[in-house]
């Protein structure tokens, strides 16, 4: 029996931290039933900067015809109001939901991009749409292209910067291989990079020639990463129309969770500088920024208008307003909602339902933001874009305001540690069962935005290769995760050495046995029989092996390094060890190997090593952690969480643009990028802010 | 000291011993036909003159007086003379001598002027000069008078930055220190790492920008290595562990081409270095009196149309000395290549801009179009995908050509660049010299042939789908990661040149075939665990007893492929975790079948008429014969 999905379904109960929490969830249910206005300048008291950033002097008023414009010109498009409908694909949605949003994108006057889905003959002749060019070239042929009014070059996208996609056989139905022009059945990868472009030079080829093809808008969709001002200004200087900016924690179908977690910046940092970028090169008039990632309401969309966006795209809000309900099982193919099942399946959205949900709901954001627009005295929408002096910012670093170029009021450094440091127990469980990298969808409850943060490295971000450098694909290409260690005397598959001393013999053995499998070392108290060739023992403060010493006090000469063992905050330990070795001239004869006692995910380890570690040491404990009372299977059970562990640092260095992990990314605090991190830690850190020009 | 990554366009040349100079000129023209790679934001050259000198000639852009700066010099016991004052824009470039014994104070020169921006030492040499400043090639040939000199060795390049941070010519190329002189096209990402290494040997200020850095640290590496040792550390290819890990702070990772001049007892050397996976564009050259190094093959052809060529492998690196010829020569068994001139044609290129070609041919009316001295043209095909055309191409033809081609016919008579035939859908492709990198990409149907060898990454995702299926056949060998993503079609190479086949065949393969002349080494097949890891992996086994001593001996040298092929079930539970899926295809070596033969027959017969090759008796010898699973 088909069952119709077109109705709102309840939303169960969050149990975490969620960015898009029910307040949230509620206002667009609101707006998607009513088309009318619900609330204006929503206040929430979060570590997220853009709940920091407010508007100076505003009335309150709501009512329900305001007569502000909202409407743009866009493109040769008249746009009632700056939305783009945010770049889902057939294959990621099920299909009603893409021919849903293509429609609703013409009945509101606004935009909608297709994703690297192919066009679906439903709306093959609908202009309101941008149509992609992606790494795999999904349904790319000289008509699919020419089709719409622009094209979309997807680099990146804020959920998985640098990471390339895959969609299982198993949803690569007929209808799917047509649309795709690939073989039905058969798994579809998408290259973690355009193997066209490497470089910026090489996007203003692609850019030039599907200007040629199609004479028409090209714009450029990359994840806001550490040197988005830089790539926005190569991206204008290569002759395309726009850019879409993806910020951290934007939805998405299916990501590695190390990824979204710990990759990319946020969207209202990136925006406020590469507009000011923009203007100082010279280069904004006629160039048009559309930012992504987290725009929730339009408060969140007249806030990032006024640091610089001409237009802002929704993706998760959009799927909101149809019904989602954020269980985030989008890679599964089991959506209770239908808008993200595998096709074929019993559950059928409704694209009436659809339809008239978007309808509504951009009729209720429209109202809105000429509500907004009225209580900030301004007539048109026009007047709002770029003006950062409606805006001031409350209660964040002076790195931060300064990457804003807002007013800043109560100007402070947010303490670092603001919550008890707990386990992911359900992250360590699913490494140690499955043996795979854990695969997530939808946006990220990562820190510092939504989870509270415990430890220094959840103020920092990764970067992400974004056409500069291409990225890397972790498992079909070369990615070298091995270390030197001790003058070259020790090399270590994975920068990762366990301590297994605190642990029972059944433990100790299994971990030593995966270690050996995957070529790394543990440390113990003595060594055991049978892996005593790879065991480090530690003793007093000295950590023997053969005749290599290591020591936990760091003014000893004569050893092949240091030991960090004090467990909280050592972040800062490595940084002034680093300094100081430098400034003698031992640093590169010594090494620098940390105890990360509070191990959260994989991207603690890039954290480090990126600080200045040169490998790092992890408890056993972990390991016990995550198995909880199962202690069938145990050598499978480590070998599962070493090569994992040692599958996400290929997997973030790939996504990093990192073929060789020492060399690239030792001390190279340059892929960092501090997230209103307390100003002075980010000195010793040597971390610059998120955003920096 | 912001980091700001650029594109580039890049050349070098060297002149063999007995030669003339080489005029400025040819460079500079050699350098302008580029420009669309760099913009007006900054353009430099370097020249070389051997000479006995006992001096260094420095230069220094300087925001002040010349009186300032002899001030300065001389406080760090630099007696000044003779000063050259230059105009490079917006700031004076000062030009003078230093004897040698008093240079070592540059670096702390630098840092004092850098402090508020007010100038830099650019350039400190025996017999290297820089010119470099803000405008295009010509812009800054002409104000350097580049036309009326003449050098030994010349490298130039014109620059793209994202950022420009004023308008000075200081983040303009080369970069040079101490009789070295570097341009270069990518973005290290190893850049931080790299800085943070400069810095705990003391060099303190930087303009900012990665080739800067690789300058610092040739100089520092040549402290203690010779020029090959310098070249292996810095390209990650030098095996002692302890040299590894003592100097595992300047090593280059990231998109990399690097060209390096250096002048070291009586001789001058040129220098190119690829990073490991070739992932930007280079050519090289020679002829009677000169080396080449280009961003692309037109740079040297117009110089001298007839010069041989050849691209460079991946992770490779390419020395030349003026005295001592090749010393490493950037591809083993180099095939050079042969040009082509046609009695007739409609269109003659060789003035046409670079993106305009198409407009010539839809403007000649005619379904057959043939063109001489295509030098570079790019996008050709662009604008008439479905207008049947037969074309016949004279010349070199630059990115992008036939992308998407859906029903023409074009015959190519010389090299192809890169990104050619990309998401094309039909028609036919036939290039009779070699194809670069990433030649037919996501390719879903049509032919394609390759007389010579192709690039990295050729077939990269062909596809078939409904009654879609692409062949692509080769004459020639091929570089890294053929058919990596296919998943459908035939690759067919015939391995009849001297090029070693590439490494990491058939990675993540999901679907179609590649048929390989001869057995290609296992170890060459998708991406592989190495050794040292297999035998870790065979000692935990067997210390668990799930494999016996007699399989751990008769394994432990040999390749992953091997060793999982003969695993015992009770072993395959742990190495099936090293893998996710599509690392390694499936490997046989075997007499083609009957459906193979048939499927193929009649393909093979026409490569043959389109090329005057006889590749047909080869159908009955063994193939490599590639596929996603068994």
């Amino acid at each position: 029996m088909t069952n119709i999905m077109d109705t709102f379904i309840n939303i169960p109960k969050q149990k975490e931290a969620e960015f898009w929490n029910i307040d949230k969830i509620g206002h667009i249910r609101y707006l998607s039933n009513y088309g009318k206005p619900f609330k204006i300048f929503s206040e929430d008291d979060t570590l997220r900067i853009l709940d920091r950033i407010k508007f100076k002097n505003h009335g309150n008023n709501l009512n329900d015809s305001p007569m502000a414009d909202t409407s743009v010109d866009f493109m040769g498009l008249k746009m009632s109001v700056p939305i783009y409908l945010g770049d889902m694909s057939f294959g990621a949605l099920s299909g009603n939901p893409n021919i849903a949003i293509a429609n609703a994108a013409d009945i509101t006057k606004t935009l909608a991009g297709t994703g690297e889905g192919g066009l679906l003959p439903e709306i093959k002749n609908l202009k309101r749409i941008f149509v992609q060019w992606a790494s795999a070239r999904f349904g790319v042929d000289y008509y699919t292209i020419n089709s719409g009014s622009g094209v979309v070059i997807k680099i990146g996208q804020g959920a998985k910067p640098g990471i390339g996609g895959h969609l299982p056989g198993t949803k690569v139905t007929d209808k799917i291989s047509q649309a795709r022009r690939i073989p039905e059945n058969v798994e579809a990868i998408s290259p973690a990079p355009h193997h066209d472009i490497y470089s910026i030079e090489d996007l203003s080829q692609r850019i030039e020639a599907l200007k040629i093809l199609t004479k028409k808008p090209v714009f450029v969709k990359v994840a806001a990463t550490n040197y988005i001002p830089f790539i926005v200004t190569g991206i204008a200087r290569s002759g395309a129309s726009g850019v879409i900016i993806d910020g951290q924690g934007a939805g998405t179908g299916a990501t590695p969770e190390v990824i979204r977690d710990n990759l990319g910046i946020p969207i209202e940092t990136a925006v406020a500088s590469s507009h000011d970028i923009l203007i100082k090169e010279h280069l904004r008039d006629n160039f048009k920024i559309i930012a992504a990632g987290r725009v929730a309401n339009s408060t969140d969309a007249a806030k990032l208008y006024a640091l610089g966006a001409d237009m802002v795209s929704m993706g998760t809000g959009i799927l909101i307003a149809m019904g989602c309900v954020m269980v985030k099982k989008c890679n599964l193919g089991y959506c209770p909602t239908a808008l993200t099942n595998k096709l074929g399946t019993s559950k059928i959205f409704d694209i009436d339902f659809g339809v008239n949900n978007i309808v509504n709901f951009i009729k209720g954001f429209r109202l809105e933001l000429a509500n907004i627009l009225e209580n900030l005295n301004l007539s048109s929408i026009n007047e709002l874009i770029g003006r950062k002096d409606l805006l001031y910012s409350d209660g964040i670093s002076n790195n931060t305001s300064k990457v804003l170029n807002i007013n800043s009021v109560n100007a402070s450094n947010t303490h670092y540690k603001q919550s008890e440091f707990s386990y992911s127990t359900r992250y360590l469980n699913e490494l140690i069962n499955k043996g795979e990298i854990p695969i997530t969808s939808m946006g990220s409850n990562a820190p510092p935005d939504v989870s509270i943060p415990s430890r220094i490295i959840d103020w920092l971000r990764i970067d992400g290769a974004q056409v500069t450098r291409p990225s890397i694909d972790p498992y079909r290409e070369n990615i070298d995760t091995g270390f030197y260690l001790a003058d070259g005397k020790i090399r270590l598959s994975m920068p990762v050495i366990f301590d297994i001393s605190s642990s029972s013999d059944e433990i100790k053995d299994a971990i030593s046995w995966a270690s050996q499998f995957t070529g790394t070392i543990v440390i113990n108290n003595k060594k055991s029989e049978k892996y005593g060739k790879i065991t480090v023992t530690k003793h007093n403060g000295t950590y023997k092996w053969n005749d290599i010493r290591y020591s936990v006090d760091h003014s000893k000469d004569n050893v092949s390094g240091y030991i960090i063992e004090d467990a909280s905050f050592n972040e800062l330990y490595i940084s002034e060890l680093d300094e100081k070795l430098k400034g003698e001239g031992h640093r590169y004869e010594r090494d620098i190997i940390p105890v990360i006692e509070n191990f959260k995910n994989s991207g603690d380890i890039i954290k480090y090593i990126a600080l200045g570690a040169d490998s790092i040491i992890l408890p056993s404990k972990i390991f016990e952690i995550g198995l909880g009372n199962n202690h069938s299977n145990l050598n499978l059970k480590a070998l599962n969480l070493l090569l994992t562990i040692k599958k996400e640092i290929a997997l973030i260095a790939g996504a990093m643009g990192i073929s060789n992990v020492q060399y690239s990314l030792s001390g190279n605090r340059e892929l960092l990028r501090g997230i209103n991190l307390d100003n002075d830690v980010e000195n010793v850190l040597g971390v610059t802010e998120a955003g920096s020009i | 000291m912001n980091y700001s990554p650029s594109s580039c366009g890049l050349f070098g040349i060297l002149k063999k011993d007995g030669s003339n100079k080489i005029n400025g000129s040819k460079v500079a023209k050699s350098l302008d036909i580029i420009k669309y790679r760099g913009s007006n934001k900054g353009s430099g050259y370097a020249s070389f003159n051997l000479n006995q000198n006992n001096y260094y000639s420095v230069k220094t852009f300087y925001r002040g007086s010349e009186d300032e700066l002899k001030r300065i010099f001389k406080d760090k016991n630099m007696e000044v003379s003779d000063c050259l004052v230059e105009d490079a824009g917006n700031i004076k470039s000062y030009c003078f001598n230093v004897s040698l014994d008093n240079i070592n104070n540059i670096d702390e020169i630098n840092d004092n002027l850098w402090l508020d921006n007010k100038g830099r030492v650019y350039s400190v040499g025996k017999s290297l000069n820089v010119f470099k400043g803000v405008g295009y090639p010509l812009d800054v040939a002409e104000q350097y008078s580049i036309y009326g000199k003449y050098a030994d060795m010349w490298l130039a390049h014109t620059r793209q930055p994202t950022n420009s941070p004023g308008n000075y010519p200081y983040w303009s190329h080369p970069f040079s220190s101490f009789n070295i002189a570097i341009v270069h096209n990518g973005d290290i990402s190893s850049f931080g790492s790299n800085r943070e290494y400069l810095k705990s040997l003391g060099i303190k200020s930087f303009v900012g920008t990665d080739s800067e850095v690789i300058a610092y640290l040739f100089r520092e590496l040549l402290k203690k290595f010779d020029i090959t040792e310098t070249v292996k550390i810095l390209s990650n290819s030098i095996d002692d562990p302890k040299i590894k890990y003592r100097y595992r702070g300047s090593v280059l990772d990231g998109p990399y081409t690097l060209v390096i001049g250096y002048e070291a007892d009586d001789d001058l050397y040129m220098m190119c270095l690829t990073d490991s996976t070739k992932l930007r564009p280079v050519i090289l050259g020679e002829d009677d009196n000169n080396y080449y190094i280009a961003s692309e093959e037109n740079q040297i052809r117009l110089i001298n149309e007839n010069a041989k060529v050849w691209s460079m492998e991946p992770g490779s690196y390419f020395i030349v000395s003026m005295k001592k010829g090749i010393i490493s020569s950037g591809r083993q068994n180099r095939d050079e290549g042969t040009t082509y001139t046609p009695e007739k044609y409609d269109i003659d290129a060789l003035e046409i801009d670079y993106n305009k070609l198409d407009q010539n041919i839809l403007n000649t009316g005619k379904d057959h179009v043939t063109v001489k001295n295509v030098f570079g043209h790019r996008y050709i095909g662009m604008e008439f995908p479905d207008k049947r055309k037969t074309l016949d191409l004279y010349g070199y033809c630059g990115n992008c050509l036939m992308n998407l081609n859906i029903n023409n016919h074009v015959n190519v008579y010389g090299n192809v660049a890169d990104d050619c035939c990309d998401g094309m859908i039909g028609g036919k492709v036939v290039i009779h010299g070699n194809a670069g990198d990433v030649l037919a990409q996501a390719f879903q149907n049509g032919r394609i042939y390759v007389n010579g060898n192709v690039g990295n990454r050729a077939g990269l995702q062909m596809r078939s789908y409904s009654n879609f299926k692409p062949y692509l056949i080769i004459n020639g060998g091929f570089d890294d990661y053929l058919g990596e993503y296919m998943s459908g079609g035939v690759i067919l190479s015939f391995s009849n040149t001297e090029q070693i086949d590439g490494k990491y065949i058939g990675s993540g393969m999901i679907g179609g075939k590649i048929i390989i002349r001869g057995n290609v080494n296992k170890n060459k097949i998708g991406i592989q665990t190495d050794r040292i890891i297999n035998k870790n992996i065979l000692r935990s086994l067997y210390n668990e007893s799930l494999i016996d001593e007699e399989f751990y001996s008769e394994m432990k040298d040999k390749s992953i492929v091997d060793i999982l092929e003969n695993m015992p079930e009770e072993g395959r539970k742990y190495t099936d975790k090293l893998f996710n899926k599509h690392e390694i295809p499936f490997y046989e070596y075997r007499y083609l079948n009957k459906d193979e033969q048939n499927e193929l027959e009649e393909i093979v017969r026409d490569f043959d008429t389109e090329m005057g090759t006889d590749n047909i008796k080869y159908l009955h010898n063994k193939f490599t014969i590639i596929t996603a699973e068994k």
